[in-house]
Order: structure tokens, then sequence, then C-alpha cells
């Protein structure tokens, strides 16, 4: 049988979130039969957040459901995920009334531990609970590596602890899969889902296989692949997305947009997917759609973390093209009244588009010389707000502004792949589609050897030279993720008596502040991570 | 080649909950009835006296009307959002031992025997959510009508996963076993012939369930190895 006795559960923290109070009564005293002592109850998105916050749990059970003011559970585990609330040892059971897979697994990123269909029982609930509590053991010297951000070590211990457990031999493929495309390591990933594919057409094997086929470039398979998941699994969302990723590489606006309205349908709630159908829809003149995905970003991004002054900035925007001067001004009202923001820089921009559409050429510009100004002052300036600048500097024919803008935002982000694509359909916009080219080629080559540069520097042992030279580096692209994560890097392996020199604390500390400001987490973030508080804690070993 | 998703007429749909509805209101009535029936009787100090068999009638009942919402919902998402099977690796034994401890109250109220026999180390690939809706009910029924035993087991034969359900009571009508012939067809005449949302939804599940050419199906029989009904799923 297994060993998780009462005892073992009375050690565990638990954490109930559900808006039925009945419920949540009714779980707590399943537990306590069970043995659970240490049991604390939220009854919204927004209450779990804020025990989340200040406590750690072991174990949460999560309804998928929690009430019309909320977030549901899956928006919650994501901003928890995110935001490393819970890490790779908590257990996250979502409870629901559902009894598809689809809408309690999510995308492959955020899936939780477990699922519940109510009505359970209390036999039901322990023995789901001991099943996953007994994984957890096998498996904790892997999560521990995974939470300490050393992937490379913990795919290494996917393949012994799938020795010693043949049992859970697919799961830990499964995991060391996903660790694998974090890593960038495409050819391994794609042996090891086609080797699964071999023998069954595996949901997770069959994503893993066409995403690495992407990011390797290779768009014609990866379009095979996923179009083959979705005519299979109609509710596949990721895969949406994915063709709707390659339709836009390949410049074909009108499919991109169709994928993503598909997408959409099965699955409103994700903001960032109705972000991009908003884009993607204006850019191809489709304004009544453009508008209402801005009007469901605003509305889904509510009372989550994604809430941002620029949604309104958007849908104020679009408004402004439909010629709806009176909504575009309510919008910005609203967001002004809800972000308290007066001089927000997001909002003057619209304020600059709706004078040009006025004819106001000279007020326009009057707003944009002082936003340009900010551009090159402020680091903290989102990437997709400086592209709708430069848009606006283009449409207003201020050319030689518009492309330094991008070129600064290309520095910036040499090695993001879709900023270079909104790049590159800027300058094919305004007809300038090869000056584009050349400009980008150029910028990710002096990027290159800039890095380069100062690796080699590293590699000498000439640390001191290093940290000077990604610092000068810096200064010119802030907000570059390379150049960052290299200068971290050069510092954790320089001695001691440099990495604790005050200035090169400050400056671990602004770069590691910028990685954490990114939408999409680097990799190697939490291993970045310990490293630093290692050192700021005087515990690093040299 | 993969056959259309649609596979039955969409005039069937709304029979299907038009039957299910009956259906609901059929056990839900006898709860209320029971219900009514207890209250007539004289309180103890510790409030109304029932027995176990009526317990196991009150759960088998409610656990019927939520069987067959669960089952309609799946077939509505099936049907209109193209709800397929997400196949995942499932560890069978403990499969089919949760389906035993979801069935718990009834076991013991009845005094029925449950056993298991599977191996541990038995893996296999299916949709576990739309299975288990499948595989709960059918223990739930069987749990009704068995004289004393019900047996789970699960092998592999000819490259599918068969999962019995048997048990020891009189064994299927003979209506309910014409389902046997009738897979092929998904039609009206299949559905609303005496066998129920039940054993439709069943063979939906198990016919969405692919691998290459082959499908799953069920069968029942009479017999088994306990006496009385058997009922195999069988998935590819």
């Amino acid at each position: 049988m297994s060993d998780i006795t009462p005892e073992a559960i009375a050690e565990k923290r638990f954490l109930i979130i559900d808006d039925f109070d009945q419920f949540r009564q009714y779980l707590r005293q399943l537990l306590r039969s069970i043995g659970a002592t240490q049991i604390e109850i939220a009854q919204d998105g927004k209450q779990a957040i804020e025990l989340l916050q200040s406590h750690h749990y072991d174990v949460i059970y999560c309804d998928y459901n929690l009430g019309p003011g909320s977030k549901d559970g899956q928006q919650l585990l994501e901003e928890a995920r995110q935001r490393r609330l819970i890490n790779e040892l908590t257990i996250f059971i979502m409870v629901t009334v559902e009894n598809a897979m689809d809408m309690v697994m999510g995308a492959m990123e955020f899936r939780p531990n477990d699922y519940l269909a109510k009505p359970f029982n209390k036999q039901l609930l322990r023995k789901r609970l001991v099943r996953q509590m007994e994984h957890q053991q096998v498996l904790q010297p892997l999560l521990l590596l995974q939470r300490d951000g050393n992937l490379p070590q913990a795919i290494e211990l996917c393949d012994l602890l799938a020795e010693e457990n043949p049992h859970y031999a697919l799961s830990l493929q499964h995991q060391k899969g996903m660790m694998l495309l974090k890593l960038d390591r495409y050819g391994e990933a794609i042996s090891l889902f086609q080797s699964i594919l071999y023998s069954r057409p595996i949901g997770w094997a069959q994503m893993g296989l066409a995403e690495s086929l992407y990011a390797q470039g290779d768009l014609e398979r990866a379009e095979g692949i996923f179009t083959k998941i979705i005519r299979d699994n109609p509710s596949m969302v990721t895969a949406y997305d994915y063709l709707a990723q390659i339709k836009w590489r390949q410049e074909k606006l009108a499919e991109a947009e169709a994928y993503l309205l598909k997408a959409v349908n099965v699955s409103p709630k994700k903001v960032q997917r109705q972000e991009w159908l908003a884009r993607i829809a204006l850019q191809n003149e489709h304004i009544e759609l453009a508008e209402s995905a801005a009007r469901a970003v605003i509305s889904y991004a509510t009372n989550s973390i994604h809430e941002n002054i620029n949604h309104y900035a958007r849908l104020a925007t679009i408004q402004a093209r439909r010629g709806d001067e009176l909504g575009a001004s309510e919008t910005m009202a609203l967001a002004r009244r809800q972000f308290r923001e007066e001089g927000s820089p997001t909002l003057k921009l619209v304020q600059a588009n709706l004078k040009y559409k006025r004819g106001d050429l000279a007020g326009a510009s009057a707003i944009l010389d002082e936003l340009d100004l900010l551009s090159r002052s402020r680091e903290d300036l989102l990437a997709e707000f400086l592209l709708s600048l430069a848009d606006t500097e283009l449409m207003v024919d201020r050319r030689s502004e518009g492309k330094a803008l991008l070129e600064r935002i290309a520095e910036n982000h040499h090695d993001d792949d879709r900023i270079l694509e909104e790049i590159h359909y800027l300058f094919r916009k305004y007809g300038m589609d090869d000056e584009g080219r050349d400009m980008v080629e150029r910028v990710k080559q002096r990027i290159i050897e800039l890095n380069n540069h100062g690796v080699a520097m590293a590699r000498k042992g000439n640390m001191s030279g290093a940290l000077q030279h990604f610092r000068g580096a810096l200064e010119k692209m802030p907000n570059n993720v390379t150049i960052n994560v290299n200068t971290l890097q050069v510092l954790f392996r320089a001695e001691e008596r440099v990495q604790l020199l005050s200035e090169n604390i400050e400056l671990a500390r602004t770069c590691m502040q910028r990685l954490q400001k990114q939408t999409y987490p680097h990799p190697k973030l939490p291993l970045l991570q310990s490293q630093l508080n290692k050192i700021l804690t005087g515990t690093a070993t040299p | 080649m993969n056959t259309p998703h649609n596979s039955h007429p969409p005039a069937l749909f709304p029979a299907i909950l038009a039957s299910s509805i009956h259906d609901m209101k059929n056990s839900l009535g006898m709860v209320l009835s029971s219900i009514d029936g207890i209250v007539e009787r004289k309180p103890t100090d510790h409030g109304y006296l029932l027995t176990l068999e009526e317990v196991a009638r009150l759960r088998y009942e409610a656990a019927r009307v939520n069987d067959n919402l669960m089952q309609l919902l799946s077939l509505y998402r099936i049907e209109n959002s193209h709800y397929r099977p997400m196949i995942n690796e499932v560890f069978v034994c403990e499969f089919l031992d949760e389906a035993i401890a979801s069935n718990h109250a009834i076991i013991q109220s009845y005094g029925i025997e449950a056993q298991l026999h599977c191996q541990e180390e038995l893996n296999w690939y299916f949709d576990p959510m739309l299975v288990s809706g499948v595989i709960n009910n059918v223990v739930t029924n069987s749990l009704r009508y068995t004289s004393s035993r019900v047996e789970l087991s699960a092998t592999v034969e000819d490259e599918y996963l068969s999962i019995r359900i048997e048990d020891n009571g009189s064994g299927f009508p003979p209506a309910m076993l014409a389902v046997n012939g009738y897979q092929e067809q998904t039609s009206i005449d299949f559905y609303s012939g005496q066998t129920g949302l039940g054993l439709y939804f069943s063979a939906i599940v198990a016919k969405l369930h692919r691998n290459g050419e082959r499908c799953g199906s069920i069968r029942l029989s009479n017999g088994g190895r306990l006496g009385g009904g058997c009922f195999e799923l069988l998935l590819p």
C-alpha cells in the first residue's frame, strides 16, 4: 500500500478556493476526516491571491468557477505560477463540474497537477490526494531542481528516475520534453517527441513536436502538424495560436486573423489572444472586429495581472480610426480614472492620433516630440507602445524619427522574433521593406558582435573588463534581454571582491529587475535569481 | 481516414434530451417520494430511521441523475463544440480503483463484495474524464442489480484494452443485449430502444476513441465469470 499516513497529511498546508460556502465547509470537513489540520479558505480569486502572497501552501483545491466578479480557476493558476506565488512543489488541484478535459487542463504551460470532478466523496478525495503525494515523493529531487531553475541537471535526472520508476516513464518524458523546449534544445526535443508518437498519438507529444519545429523555423512542417492537431481535436486552442503566428510570419494576415477568430471562439478569456486579434484585425482594416476584440481585452483583463492602460489606448485608437471621437474620449477618460495616470504616454499618443485626424499637424508633432524624448530617457516603456509610437511617427511622415525609433527598438530586442516581425511589418506598411530588412540585419550583427566581445573577455578571465563592456552596452540598449543575462552570468563567475563592489551589486539588481518585467519570463530566470540571492546573502561559493 | 464527427443525425439530440429528462424526473420522483415517506414515520431522538436499503436506493437514484446530466452535457459538447477525446496516459489499476471508491456508499449499504483484478503496471491511453463517466455509471448500475458481488477487471487483448464489469445478478434483458448489433449505426432506433442514455453514451465514447483504423466499442453479455451481466468496454 502507501506510506502516506494521516500524519503525513497533517503536515501539509491546504488552501480551499471556492465561491460556494457550503462546498468550502464540506471540503474542509472531508480533509479533516482524512487527517488534515492546517486548512485555510478563500472565497474568490482576489482573496486567494492575497493569501498566496503571504503564505506558502502545499496543496490547493481550487474551483474552476469562482463566481462572476472573480477571475476563474485557470486564470488564478496562471497568475500564481507566473508570479511564482506557487512553485513546482505545490500540488494544485482544479475542482470542476465540467466533465471535459479541455476546460480544465488549459494550455500546456499552465496545467493543474490534477483535476477533481464534482461531486466526489471522501474515498475518492483521499485516493487522489495520496496519489499526488506519492507522485511528489518520487519526483521530489526533480521538482527541486526545477524550482531552482537548474534545468540541465533536471533533464538528466529524468532519465534516471524513469529507469527506477517505469510506471512514471511517460510522464517523465513529458517533463523532459518541456524542459528541452525551454532550453532551446530543439533537436533533442524533436527526437523525444517523435519516439513517443511512433507508438501513440499523444496530444502533448504532437504539440511538443510542432512547437519544436516552429521554433527551429520549419514553418511548413509545423503547420502540417498543428493542422492535424486541430482536425483531430478542435478544442486544442494553443494550436490555433501557433497557426496564426505562422500565417503572420508568412505575411498572410487574413488567414492569421481567421485562426485567431476560431481560437477566440473556443476560448475567449485569454487576454493576449484577444489583444493579438485586435491588432491583426486593425491591420486588416476589420475595424469592427478589432473594436470588439479590444473591448474583450479590457473586460477579461479586469481583475487580472493583465490589467493595463495600453488596452484602453488601443480601444481609443480604434474608435478614433472609426471616426468615433466621442467614444475615444470617453475611453480615455475612463482609463485616466481607472489608472489615475494623468500624464500617461499611451494616452498622449492617442491624443496625437486624434489631433492628426483632425488636421492639427502642429499639435500632433508637439506631442510626438515629447514622446520621442521620453522614449530616449525612460527605459520602462513597453515595446508595444514604442512600436505604436513609431507607427504614428511614420504615419504623420516624420520618417527619420520613426526609423530611428525602430532602430532603437531593434537594438533592445534583437533576438525577439515577435518584435522584429512587427518592425518588418511597419517598414513594409510604409513602403520601406528593403530598408527595414537591412537595418534589422545590421543591428543584429552589431549586437551579436558586441555580445561576443564581452563573452570573449569573460572567457579570458577578464571579468571586470567584460562587466565594464556590458555596462556600456546597457546604457544604449537597457532592455536587451541577452545582454542583461550575460551581464549577470559574467558577474556570477567573477571573483568575490568584484561581485561585492557596490556598483556591480547595483548593476546586477537592475539587470534582474529588467528580466523580471519581461512578459515571457526567461527560462534561466529562476536559476539567475537564486544565484543572485546567494551573492546578496553572502552565501555564494566561488 | 477519419469518419465525419457528425455520425448521428441532428434530430437525435432532442430525442436524447427528452428521454433523459423523463428518466431524471423518474429518479428524482423516487427520491422525493422516499423522503416524503420517511417524514411520515415517527422521529426518534436522533431523527428519522432509515434502512440500509433505503439509503442505498436514495444514493443510487441521485447518482443516476448526476450521471445523466453529465452524459447529456458531454454529448452536447461532442455534438456542438466538436469535443473530442483528449488522449492521456492512464494508470488503469488506479483508475478502476477510483470507480469503486466513488461508489463506496452503495457498496457499504448494499453490502456488496467489490473486487478489482488488474495488473499494477497496466497503462493505457484514453480520455480519463469521458471514460470515467462511462465506467462509474456502469459500476453504479451493476451494484444496483447484482446479487452480492461485482468484479472489475482489465486486460489487454489483441491490442485493445478490455475493461470488464461483471456481476452475479440476473443479467441484462434482451433489449439491452441488442446493443451489440447496433453499434455500426447510431440511429434513433438504436437510441430509443430500451437501451437508455447510459449505454448510448458508452457506445459513443467508445467509438470516439480511435487509433489508426481501429476504434473502440462496447459489448454486453450474460454469464461472464460471475454468472450475471457482463459489460465490456474495448479501447484501441
